[in-house]
């Protein structure tokens, strides 16, 4: 669903994190959200899922105010997907995806069944339906974020947050989990650290540097050699990878 | 129990009702055995008449043993099993709450208040006119806790109206050291050793003082708060990856918290001061329930509560029967039973893990 982030500031006691932070999010689009750390990629994650109150601005999701709806309403249209998810608790892959039928669920205990298909559907869409009854903690990095996908997709949302979901994954696994969440058709902001799985993957990219926004756009219009020296302060060779046919990003001294 | 050895757990599965309506038919079985264990053994059957013909079945039975089972033993029992039911929720509530495998119902330092009301009644013989000592005793315990509570809260809540578990946990334990300083001091600076031993004897635990109306006000407490509590059973799910994630899955953090964090307190603080502090049930259920049922809420919260009331009934009818004529303090029993059950059940998923 079209997302649409105007004028928004927010910050922790007198400490300003996002400053005036404007960006748009076409329907069905991937964006990546670049930028160093503490640059505020995270924050703004949290601000458009609604997680935090920005002081200033607002965020629209399909036109509607984010900060106006109920943690609930906001939980079934919103899925985040945290960097390094991790519990002590014994639970199967299909259970950690029924906790995405939270928000849809009644406060009471109610019918077991509630949301299976959904969670089948999960299950299939974030490929792990084979992992289904295995344990959690017997999974492996890769397996875990996929789990975690496919719980965010439980939630049935039509807006997708990851942030940094491939920090920790082998390349291949990498490769699997982008070329999964293009596939969704879904509006999705992911806020990542690898330039070249960013433009290799993302439709358009929003460049932050200290919690301001310094370019968005589409990724052949945004990602140049000189905003990545002016940003990160490397340089690099940014062409069209012809046998690979996609975006390239080579860093050099 | 060989069954818990299969790697995906396929009862886990399953609903809720049957391993509860089974486990409740056990407490049930539990607590007709347990009336007839005594000073004086009373047959099931006897037992069985006994209380059939209270509930309204035109028997006739012995009117002593109707004193004994009906009179003496009954409310114990039903105290017992409140009391365990209401303990083990805590735990698990808690223990989800601040993921912490070590919380029990006494993390707030609410046993610490309890234990300075105590002991204010029974050594400085605190009083109020025109109630009995007995149930100064439960008053002043109970408004110990209370103090304890609101003081916990104080220290741990931030300038924005948060109360985050990690910097609860260290309030309840900042304000339980104070209450377990002056418990001590006051103690020891009276020089009475038979109000020592009754300070003793009460932060250990005992359901001896227990009679009718405290074993209803009791068993509504406990009966209201599993209810309640079944409310938050998702919520608590939710929690499984942390708070963050309970907030994107529609989780009002902060609602949740207090509510369930001062809840259980509440719980916690009724409890204690009709039983003193009994230890082990709150820590030790949860994570057995777990082991055996898995950890969703669902489950565990009604599951726990079952499991708390056998194992206190059990530890009750032993502190009450194993040396005739003295009573065993409860928690020396819990602690006795639980410890070694507990380290068994962790070694034994250990290995499995």
């Amino acid at each position: 669903m079209r997302t649409v982030v105007e004028g928004v500031d927010w910050g922790v006691k007198d400490l300003t994190i996002l400053h005036e932070v404007s960006a748009e999010f076409p329907a069905g689009s991937v964006t990546g959200l670049i930028g160093p750390n503490g640059s505020g990629k995270t924050s703004l994650l949290h601000v458009v899922a609604g997680l935090r109150r920005p002081s200033q601005g607002r965020v629209e999701v399909g036109g509607e105010d984010v900060h106006a709806w109920s943690a609930r309403v906001r939980a079934r249209r919103i899925a985040l997907l945290e960097q390094h998810a991790s519990t002590s608790l014994d639970l199967t892959v299909r259970q950690v995806v029924e906790l995405g039928r939270t928000p849809h669920r009644g406060r009471w205990p109610g019918r077991l069944d509630e949301g299976r298909r959904q969670v089948e559907s999960a299950l299939e869409l974030g490929r792990v339906a084979d992992l289904a009854d295995r344990r959690w903690q017997t999974l492996s990095g890769g397996e875990r974020q996929r789990v975690q996908l496919a719980r965010s997709l439980a939630q049935e949302p039509s807006l997708l947050m990851l942030d940094e979901p491939t920090n920790h994954l082998d390349l291949r696994h990498q490769i699997d989990f982008l070329t999964t969440v293009r596939d969704l058709g879904i509006t999705t902001i992911a806020a990542l650290h690898d330039l070249d799985l960013a433009a290799a993957f993302c439709d358009r990219l929003v460049v932050m540097r200290g919690g301001h926004v310094v370019a968005a756009g589409p990724v052949e219009s945004v990602l140049s050699s000189a905003l990545v020296l002016d940003v990160f302060g490397v340089r690099t060779t940014i062409d069209r990878h012809a046998a690979a046919d996609r975006w390239n990003v080579v860093w050099h001294r | 129990m060989h069954q818990l050895q299969a790697p995906p757990r396929p009862a886990q599965r399953s609903g809720a009702v049957v391993p509860i309506a089974l486990l409740s038919l056990v407490l049930v079985a539990t607590m007709v055995v347990a009336l007839g264990i005594g000073a004086v053994s009373v047959p099931v059957g006897t037992v069985a008449e006994v209380v059939l013909r209270r509930l309204g079945a035109g028997i006739d039975v012995d009117l002593l043993d109707d004193q004994i089972v009906w009179q003496l033993r009954m409310p114990r029992v039903l105290a017992a099993a409140a009391t365990g039911a209401g303990l083990a929720i805590c735990g698990a509530v808690l223990q989800s709450l601040t993921r912490n495998d070590l919380a029990d119902p006494y993390l707030l330092g609410i046993s610490g208040g309890a234990a300075v009301g105590a002991v204010s009644v029974i050594v400085l013989g605190v009083s109020v006119a025109g109630l009995v000592s007995a149930t100064m005793l439960t008053v002043g315990a109970f408004a110990g806790a209370l103090v304890a509570l609101a003081l916990v809260l104080l220290l741990a809540t931030g300038r924005t109206g948060t109360l985050p578990p990690g910097r609860t946990v260290l309030a309840g334990v900042a304000v339980g050291q104070i209450c377990a300083a002056y418990t001590s001091f006051v103690v020891i600076m009276s020089g009475d050793h038979d109000a020592a031993r009754r300070v003793l004897s009460w932060t250990l635990g005992s359901l001896a003082g227990v009679r009718w109306g405290s074993a209803t006000f009791l068993c509504v407490v406990a009966l209201l708060a599993v209810v309640l509590i079944m409310a938050f059973a998702s919520d608590l799910d939710a929690f499984a990856f942390g708070e963050a994630s309970a907030g994107s899955l529609g989780v009002s953090i902060a609602a949740t918290r207090w509510t369930l964090l001062v809840g259980t307190a509440l719980l916690t603080a009724s409890l204690v001061a009709f039983t003193g502090a009994i230890g082990f049930v709150g820590l030790v259920v949860p994570h057995v329930v777990r082991i055996v049922w898995g950890p969703l809420h669902r489950r565990l919260l009604p599951l726990s509560a079952v499991a708390g009331a056998i194992l206190l009934v059990w530890a009750d009818t032993i502190a009450r029967s194993l040396v005739t004529g003295q009573e065993i303090p409860i928690g020396v029993v819990t602690a006795v039973i639980g410890a070694p059950v507990f380290a068994w059940l962790l070694r034994r998923d250990g290995r499995q893990a």
